[in-house]
């Protein structure tokens, strides 16, 4: 038998909002471990404990049966374990070459450290050719696209000598020839003795390369088998586990008319004839893995992105969103996925972060009436529960104040088409409760949603229809009583014919 | 601006001045008087303030309180009213449900009679005197003991066991992690004890600041309810620790203009 390269035993992690609790995950020679789950589940986080990144809480961690310190950045996993992360970071000014063997650069002279060319260049042609690699040796890193980039990084993970690879959903972004070589490589890295952990969310990528399959959901690990022995079907149904619908507030409300339409929506090769219906006092839920194209089409929708295709009705009548300001003139309003960078403005106060869609009614002549002003701002903090001390910085509030600043700015300026892109995401529960009850109260007086989110328990359990980005385009929209948490991930991770 | 932001500016206004002239807000707000006057109007049907030749006084007849809520007996009518606007929408029509006894539960019966196709069934007289005028919904009152203006008792109870609910709905005195669900007399707690057995779904309705709080009588564990209704002003650990225990908690959020 293989012997075991490493190993976690009732490894615990508390962050603020999140926690991986009792984790007990092991790797062997020679294995590909492929660990699936919702995004948000706390993988890449699991993954950040297993490579040094972040030192666990509590429990203990092996490797080749030798026990690691629990301190951040450990140096006894620094050898052993390379992390090759969604978002390739490369030196992007240096060449192919270059990258591939920057800690292992061969030297004319040690201690010059002047280094030889010819033989770093001979080394890279010779795994090009042997990989049967799209590129050449003397391309700057700049030129690549971004799945190239990646395939370097795949190859960087083959000829280090670390002994345990992280590959942290290296299929998402690749085409099918693409895959191939993704295949290869991991295969190669398996051959050469060392143990891959492969994050996916594809179920081909389980199929054709795992040897066991992990799953992992809410910080917890749901289950570990082998993958020959486990059909398809029971990993679907450890994927969505046991799920529990009814600890969402859903409210009845009676539908209105249709305010918001997409007819046709498509944009560029990311996006196709997307068809879509917002009415007063609905929710559409719309879900999809990573890389689906959610966001972009939340951005769409509110006028964020140029060259879209297709029309869009509001309240039945045809507009033109060529910008966010015809949106929200419109009454649109969007809640980003990216708080930090995307909506709020960190320079400001919360009360000025609430204010700014709404500062045109308390304008005279150009003078902004700040007494009436705040008076009003501090009506929808107090509402929402947003701690008073309104002259703070909005970056000194938690996440869940921050979104609820985000949503009395919204509310505020009295949107009526709210687009909420994961709009609980990383929140604390009590924030989460307050959104979901201020969605209730928003719905109640006839505004239309559309709620964007990863979690599919959470979508089913507020929304009354769900559709599912997958394929560039909207595979089924149905009302959530219709459909069970199994069949939209089933959906989901299908692949577009 | 909109009208609800700028009455509450001409409220503060007049709280501090006691006395403003139109055109003196119709320049401050920068909205022309006729809006101004339509406002005051409307102030003083509610009591607020009194009219007079160009502007207004505050109406000093009345103490400060009034002017944050209306005087009434039971100081938590409009927590009592928004959480009544909130059961109205987790309830359909034609549901056949239970309303106990108590002065939320009133409130909520009084929001109910706007539905129609609904069979309530109820031990409280106040709230069946509410349904009388409603022919749209069918109402049941149980009989048993009276005290005050519910009855309660084995006869009660006897009662109400001729009947299967889709939806009970549950006032109580004290919600708390330890003790879980309370009330404050005995025939109570057995009442609901019962109608919790027949219940296909148990809403708690509790005011917010009645979380932590133990009455004497335990209804039982939190584990019972499948809804909970409260204010907004919840503490931030008991939603936490409700959501953890799988029940859907409604807080009634109220911000949102139409």
């Amino acid at each position: 038998m293989a012997s075991k390269l490493l190993q976690l035993e009732n490894v615990n992690l508390s962050l603020e909002n999140f926690r991986l609790s009792d984790i007990n995950i092991d790797l062997y020679e020679k294995e590909i471990h492929v660990v699936m789950g919702e995004n948000g589940s706390g993988k890449s986080l699991l993954m950040q404990v297993i490579s040094g990144f972040i030192a666990p809480t509590s429990g203990q961690i092996y490797i080749q049966g030798k026990a690691v310190k629990n301190k951040a950045f450990s140096s006894d996993l620094y050898d052993d374990v390379i992390y090759i992360r969604q978002d390739a970071t490369m030196l992007t000014q240096l060449s192919i070459a270059e990258n591939l063997f920057f800690h292992n650069l061969p030297y004319k002279n040690k201690l010059l450290r002047s280094i030889d060319y010819d033989k770093l260049n001979y080394m890279c042609q010779q795994l090009i050719e042997e990989l049967g690699l799209p590129v050449s040796v003397f391309d700057t890193v700049s030129s690549l696209g971004f799945a190239q980039r990646q395939i370097i990084e795949f190859c960087r993970a083959y000829i280090s000598d670390a002994k345990i690879v992280i590959l942290d959903e290296p299929s998402s972004a690749l085409t099918p020839s693409e895959h191939e070589l993704l295949y290869k490589i991991v295969n190669k890295i398996k051959a050469r003795g060392a143990g891959v952990f492969y994050i996916t969310h594809c179920l081909e990528d389980v199929s054709l390369l795992g040897d066991r399959i992990t799953i992992i959901k809410h910080g917890k690990i749901m289950g570990t088998k082998i993958v020959a022995e486990c059909p398809q079907e029971e990993i679907i149904r450890m994927l969505s586990g046991h799920y529990i619908k009814n600890r969402y507030p859903k409210i009845v409300i009676r539908k209105g008319k249709n305010i918001f339409s997409a007819r046709n929506l498509s944009f560029a090769d990311k996006l196709y004839n997307i068809n879509l219906d917002v009415y007063e006092g609905g929710i559409l839920g719309i879900t999809g893995l990573a890389g689906s194209g959610r966001t972009l089409l939340a951005n769409c929708l509110f006028g964020a992105v140029d060259n879209v295709k297709g029309d869009i009705l509001i309240n039945g009548v045809k507009v033109v969103l060529d910008s966010p300001y015809k949106a929200i003139c419109n009454g649109i309003a969007l809640i980003p996925e990216n708080r930090l960078t995307d909506s709020i403005f960190g320079a400001l106060d919360v009360k000025n972060n609430v204010a700014v869609s709404s500062l045109k009614r308390f304008a005279n002549y150009s003078m902004i009436n700040t007494t009436f002003l705040e008076q009003a701002v501090a009506n929808y903090v107090a509402k929402l529960n947003i701690p008073q001390n309104p002259n703070n910085n909005i970056l000194e509030y938690s996440g869940g104040n921050q979104q609820k600043a985000i949503f009395a700015k919204w509310i505020m300026s009295r949107a009526k088409i709210f687009i909420l892109d994961e709009p609980t995401r990383g929140l604390d529960v009590a924030s989460k409760i307050d959104i979901y009850n201020s969605i209730n109260d928003l719905i109640r007086k006839k505004a239309g949603i559309i709620f964007i989110s990863s979690d599919i328990e959470e979508i089913l359990g507020i929304c009354d229809r769900v559709a599912v980005l997958a394929g560039r385009t909207l595979v089924c929209n149905v009302p959530t009583k219709d459909i069970s948490v199994e069949k939209v991930m089933e959906l989901s991770t299908s692949k577009e014919e | 601006m909109f009208a609800i932001e700028r009455i509450n500016i001409i409220k503060d206004y007049l709280l501090k001045d006691k006395h403003v002239s139109v055109a003196k807000l119709s320049s401050l707000l920068n909205v022309t008087e006729v809006t101004i006057r339509r406002d005051l109007e409307k102030l003083e049907k509610e009591g607020f303030l009194k009219r007079a030749h160009g502007g207004a006084v505050l109406n000093e007849l009345l103490d400060d309180s009034y002017l944050i809520e209306p005087p009434q007996e039971d100081e938590h009518t409009i927590q009592r009213l928004e959480i009544a606007d909130t059961v109205f929408h987790i309830i359909s029509d034609n549901d056949i449900i239970m309303l106990t006894d108590g002065l939320t539960n009133q409130q909520i019966a009084k929001k109910l009679t706007q539905k129609s196709g609904l069979t309530v069934l109820t031990n409280d007289l106040k709230i069946a005197l509410e349904f009388s005028t409603s022919p749209g919904n069918k109402m049941i009152l149980l009989g048993g003991d009276l005290d005050e203006y519910a009855v309660y008792g084995q006869l009660a109870i006897n009662n109400m066991q001729n009947f299967s609910l889709s939806h009970l709905i549950v006032e109580v005195d004290g919600i708390c992690k330890t003790t879980g669900i309370t009330v404050s007399s005995i025939s109570k707690a057995s009442l609901i004890q019962q109608a919790c057995n027949m219940a296909q779904t148990v809403s708690i309705v509790c005011l917010a600041e009645h979380f932590g709080e133990k009455s004497f009588y335990r209804v039982g564990g939190l584990e019972i309810a499948n809804k909970i209704i409260t204010n907004s002003t919840l503490k931030d650990t008991y939603k936490d620790f409700l959501f953890d225990l799988n029940i859907q908690l409604y807080t009634s959020v109220d911000i949102y203009e139409e």
